[in-house]
């Protein structure tokens, strides 16, 4: 069974004069890695609501259609339960702290508290996850006194130890520097690897050719385009929806408008290295 | 800090120190019975030898500064003020304490502004003394020991982390506001005009970040139904426990003799 | 004449940390420069003494080429415009209109009919023409960036400084940024960019200043900057995608587009 089903959902905000979700059809099996791209205000955030059940549980508002998540009917089911299946992101590193636990360690074990597990587990899984994530040496400081970066690799790492079915994480790095954008997406790195089912929007499209395999790009409210990574990401269509191709991709299409026979246009400089290198060195011209 | 050093430094509430290590709840139990006995007792000594006792006890843990500088205050904020008015508005008549120029203080209004200040230091040093003993996580996990509801802790503690973030944003307000164009230093006037932009974002901002926030705390499982697991757990004993009852007990017959006492004088 | 010049500027914060050392730096009317550098190289201490934030413990900051020692902050804001990143502290009016007026208003220091042109100009250039009645927090974060450097645009300074106006911003709302930078730069105006991203210093910026250590370790062209390793690796930044693509499938030439990409290839024995 899908781990995410969206069946003909429509959904619009209280305060919204038109449809911020239109007739959205979604099915993602367990274990696979979406990015989903679009301009702003393209219904993405919204998507990540209606998944999670904030749309309509905490916004109110109205929505049609069908969404199970996990096994479960989003719709009736309460929005408390639904954080042992769909963990969630977001943009603003500091607005995610609980703003009660005086140290990062227990900071992340917040979330195990609110779900009664009982003490002993706690401390496994907060240990497991401080080492994974690699941030054991933030776990005596204060919440409050981390950087953006920091702060959001406990946010993440406070959403993983709760072990959810489904990840969404909604631009994570957009509010961080290089560094810190750097450390969030070893993170990601790791989930993938880890066969995590996970929902990632991201504006960075140059990082996203290299994690998704998946992509899924909104516009006013629906999903325009459904397809592996390396299809979606380079097709020129995506500047009149508002969103840049990778640079790789967009410098493959320069070159094979200008002659250069390359059968696949690259998403990333891996690729692009490969492909546009070896024709080089073969002497393949036209 | 390795693991086993982090677990001991989340898991318990044990500080080293007596004071600090006193479950909250004796320490609230013993700051009533302070102020309880604060306005029975008769005469004016109480309030202030308490002042001087918690002192001694606030210095044993390391306390001395924070409660010393603000009994500082206190003391000669209020309880001067107090014995001045107390002492220059005495109707009683009677015998004079002492003639300054004009006026005559009299014996009786420096007694009378003694008392006042007695109940005041009695009140203060109690209170002062707990807030500075007693974290305030760990007064949470207490009372949610005693049933009280994890959202309405979760309300009160968060104020305290919230305040010191407002201090800090007010000051990142204040530099976004001068950067455009209004001006916070020169007079008075000035420095008024100033107040709206300067309060404007603060709430505005709060009110935006209150929204992220509820839904941050509703993916922690703030929401879940269920009883909730405490890493931290406050220590408590039996001894503790008897010694708040018969501190009660005690209290309560010291408050009714005093009283009584207090009344027939 | 130079529009804004820090001679010998150094700074420690309160409590040691030691920002910036004997700082050199100037800008002309009409320049844009990129400063670019990893967090804690000294940028943002840079920016917050170009208009007084922050004061040099020595040396001089001179704003058309007057001495900001002794001006607050404020009466500097009428030279040097600063967009900070978080436009939500500044955010204070109910509408867009009232909100980019605001310093205007408050210090009565321009006439109303003049006010309205601003207004027109400013709005149209960040997409929001006619949204004078709009609630700033009715709106997506990007368009309230947006709105704080109308602000800035309406008081007209000399000198316009951005703290990473990119972050968050969607194609359309980038080219857009880039076109007010366009504009801004044809006025005369000297703009000033502290940005982490390299894609849109090579589009937009002839001058790059690299920051690391409390101090500009060089000044160049996006072409000099971008494939000067040594530099790079010393302020911990990364080559733009392009150009790091070209060294790695050894391109000859210093790449830094697309287009020179392709000219590299077909110059290098290929042809297309």
């Amino acid at each position: 069974m899908a781990c995410i089903e969206l069946k003909q959902v429509s959904y619009r905000y209280p305060t919204s004069k038109t449809a911020n979700l239109k007739e959205v059809n979604l099915t993602v099996e367990s274990g696979e890695f979406i990015a989903v791209i679009g301009r702003n205000e393209a219904g993405k955030t919204t998507l990540c609501n209606v998944i999670r059940g904030f749309a309509p549980h905490f916004y109110q508002g109205k929505l049609s259609g069908s969404v199970h998540v996990n096994g479960k009917d989003v719709l009736r089911t309460e929005i408390g339960d639904l954080s042992w299946d769909v963990g969630y992101v977001f943009q603003n590193p500091f607005n995610q702290n609980s703003g009660v636990k005086a140290t990062v360690y227990e900071e992340i074990s917040y979330g195990l508290e609110n779900l009664g597990i009982p003490r002993r587990e706690i401390f496994d899984r907060v240990d497991e996850v401080i080492n994974l994530l690699g941030i054991a040496y933030l776990a005596d400081k204060h919440p409050m006194k981390l950087s953006g970066g920091q702060c959001q690799r406990v946010a993440l790492a406070s959403i993983i130890v709760m072990e959810p079915a489904i990840l969404l994480i909604d631009e994570p790095t957009s509010q961080l520097d290089p560094k810190g954008t750097e450390d969030v997406f070893k993170i990601i790195d790791m989930l993938k690897k880890k066969g995590k089912t996970t929902i990632l929007v991201e504006h960075k499209i140059d990082r996203v050719a290299e994690y998704a395999d998946r992509v899924i790009l909104m516009d006013e409210g629906r999903i325009v385009r459904d397809g592996p990574a390396a299809q979606i990401l380079s097709d020129p269509a995506l500047l009149e929806y508002g969103v840049t191709l990778p640079q790789t991709a967009l410098l493959g299409l320069r070159l094979r408008e200008e002659g250069l026979p390359l059968e696949r246009i690259p998403i990333t400089i891996d690729q692009a290295a490969v492909s546009i290198g070896a024709l080089r060195k073969e002497g393949g011209g036209i | 800090m390795d693991l086993n050093q982090l677990h001991q430094l989340v898991a318990s509430s044990r500080r080293g120190r007596f004071w600090l290590d006193l479950n909250p709840m004796t320490k609230m139990v013993l700051a009533f019975c302070e102020v309880s006995l604060a306005i029975c007792m008769p005469g004016f000594a109480y309030g202030f030898l308490l002042m001087a006792v918690l002192m001694l006890c606030a210095a044993t843990c390391g306390l001395g500064k924070t409660y010393g500088k603000i009994m500082l205050s206190v003391l000669v904020i209020f309880v001067g003020l107090m014995i001045l008015a107390r002492a220059l508005f005495y109707e009683g008549g009677g015998e004079v304490f002492v003639t300054l120029g004009r006026f005559s203080i009299y014996k009786g209004g420096v007694l009378a502004g003694l008392r006042a200040s007695s109940v005041i230091l009695g009140f203060s040093s109690a209170l002062v003394f707990f807030y500075a003993s007693t974290e305030p996580e760990y007064l949470m996990l207490t009372l949610e020991q005693y049933r009280c509801p994890p959202k309405a802790t979760f309300v009160i503690l968060s104020t305290f982390q919230m305040i010191p973030q407002m201090g800090v944003n007010a000051k990142t307000i204040q530099d976004a506001q001068r950067a455009r164009g209004i001006e916070t230093e020169g007079s008075l006037w000035v420095r008024a005009k100033a107040f709206i932009p300067m309060l404007m974002p603060l709430l505005l901002s709060s009110f935006s970040a209150a929204e992220e926030k509820s839904l941050a705390l509703e993916t922690r499982g703030f929401n879940y139904d269920s009883p909730k697991t405490r890493l931290r757990i406050v220590e408590d004993s039996k001894a503790q426990k008897a010694a708040r009852i018969g501190l009660i007990a005690v209290t309560a017959a010291a408050c009714v003799t005093g009283g009584y006492f207090k009344w027939l004088a | 004449m130079k529009a804004l010049e820090l001679k010998g500027v150094s700074f420690t914060y309160p409590n040691g940390f030691k920002a910036l050392g004997k700082l050199d730096f100037s800008i002309a009317p009409g320049e844009k420069v990129a400063v670019i550098g990893e967090n804690g190289a000294g940028k943002t201490t840079m920016a917050k003494l170009t208009n007084g934030l922050l004061r040099p413990g020595a040396g001089q900051v001179l704003v058309n080429s007057e001495d900001t020692a002794g001006k607050t902050v404020a009466a500097i804001s009428r030279h040097v415009g600063y967009v900070f990143q978080n436009p939500d502290d500044q955010i204070c009016n109910q509408t867009i209109y009232k909100e980019i007026t605001y310093t205007l208003r408050y210090n009565k220091s321009c006439a109303p009919e003049e006010i309205d042109r601003r207004v027109k100009e400013a709005l149209a250039l960040a997409g929001m023409a006619g949204m004078e009645e709009v609630n700033p927090y009715d709106l997506s974060f990007s368009h309230r960036k947006f709105v704080t450097i109308c602000s800035v645009l309406l008081q007209e300074p000399e000198v316009v400084l951005l703290d990473e106006p990119t972050a968050g911003q969607d194609l359309a709302c980038m080219r857009r940024l880039e076109n007010i930078l366009d504009h801004l730069q044809k006025k005369g105006t000297a703009v000033l960019t502290i940005t982490h991203d390299m894609e849109f210093v090579v589009r937009n910026f002839q001058r790059v200043v690299v920051m690391a250590h409390g101090g500009i370790i060089s000044d160049g062209t996006p072409r000099e900057i971008f494939w000067n390793l040594d530099v790079l690796r010393e302020a911990a930044l990364h080559q733009p995608y392009i150009s790091a693509l070209a060294r790695r499938i050894g391109l000859p030439g210093k790449v830094l587009t697309a287009e020179e990409f392709a000219a590299a290839l077909r110059g290098s024995g290929r042809t297309l």
